[in-house]
């Protein structure tokens, strides 16, 4: 690898990041629309327990 | 580019390849949100907005950026921070300025992040074939269509299944399997259109 191509990979991954980083920010800054704040995804066969969008989870919460 | 070879591009997208039963790509979504034909349906229309812009800009980014400057074995990397990025950002944008929109496919942006069809359609159309901008288009827009049409399909089915004598141990995920299995092999019999 020549020292262009190492700058040009450390300059476009830390900017890609950096722009990730900022609009994951401005994203949860945003508020949702009104009528909006309940909604939730119908996914019920993923086994990442893990993920927020799980309604496996809710469930339990809900029973117990 | 002609108009035939558009038209056999799309097709070719569409049914011959179809991303979820030829490609196996994004079944997780395949599976996970196709119990209603309305949950499926606002998938597959997020998935086909995501899929447009995101190979729009990967497109864009390879052809101007990694290949001039001979970082090409970026590519995955950058694809997936840049579908990451896009998510976000249309997901920012949608409920800013069109809550309606929002309403009917925001919640299903975050969990487009990780379908692996959509940095599939960007490794595919870039790295595997290096089509022009206009040829990304048609197939990134074409492989949409064969997502909506396939979820579509399977949902309207596991619908009508519910109502069904199913034997308890195949109830619930385990007939959604068998339905796509069969579901793929009649697809895989478009196989033969050229």
């Amino acid at each position: 690898m020549t020292p262009e191509q190492i700058i040009a990979t450390v300059v476009i991954i830390g900017l890609l990041i950096a722009m990730f980083i900022i609009c994951f920010l401005l994203n949860r800054k945003t508020p949702k629309p009104k009528g909006c704040e309940d909604l939730e995804a119908e996914c019920e066969t993923c086994p990442i327990t893990t993920c927020l969008k799980n309604t496996s989870k809710k469930e339990e919460e809900k029973n117990e | 580019m002609t108009f035939a070879e558009i038209i056999s591009l799309a097709i070719g997208a569409i049914l011959v390849n179809n991303v979820l039963l030829s490609q196996f790509l994004g079944i997780c979504s395949f599976v996970g949100v196709s119990k209603k034909r309305s949950s499926a349906l606002g998938m597959g229309v997020a998935v086909l907005f995501v899929l447009i812009l995101s190979s729009l800009v990967t497109w864009l980014l390879y052809n101007l950026v990694l290949k001039p400057l001979n970082v090409t074995f970026l590519s995955t990397i950058v694809f997936i921070l840049v579908i990451a990025t896009l998510v976000q950002f249309v997901e920012m944008v949608i409920k800013k300025y069109l809550p309606g929109l929002y309403k009917v496919l925001g919640i299903y942006l975050p969990l487009i992040t990780t379908n692996c069809a959509i940095l599939g359609v960007a490794n595919f159309v870039n790295v595997g074939q290096n089509y022009d901008l206009v040829q990304t288009l048609v197939y990134a827009i074409s492989i949409g269509l064969g997502y909506i049409l396939v979820m579509f399909i399977f949902s309207g089915i596991r619908e009508k299944i519910e109502t069904a004598p199913i034997p308890k141990p195949f109830k619930g995920v385990a007939i959604a399997f068998i339905i796509a299995g069969f579901m793929a092999m009649a697809f895989a019999g478009f196989s033969g259109i050229a």
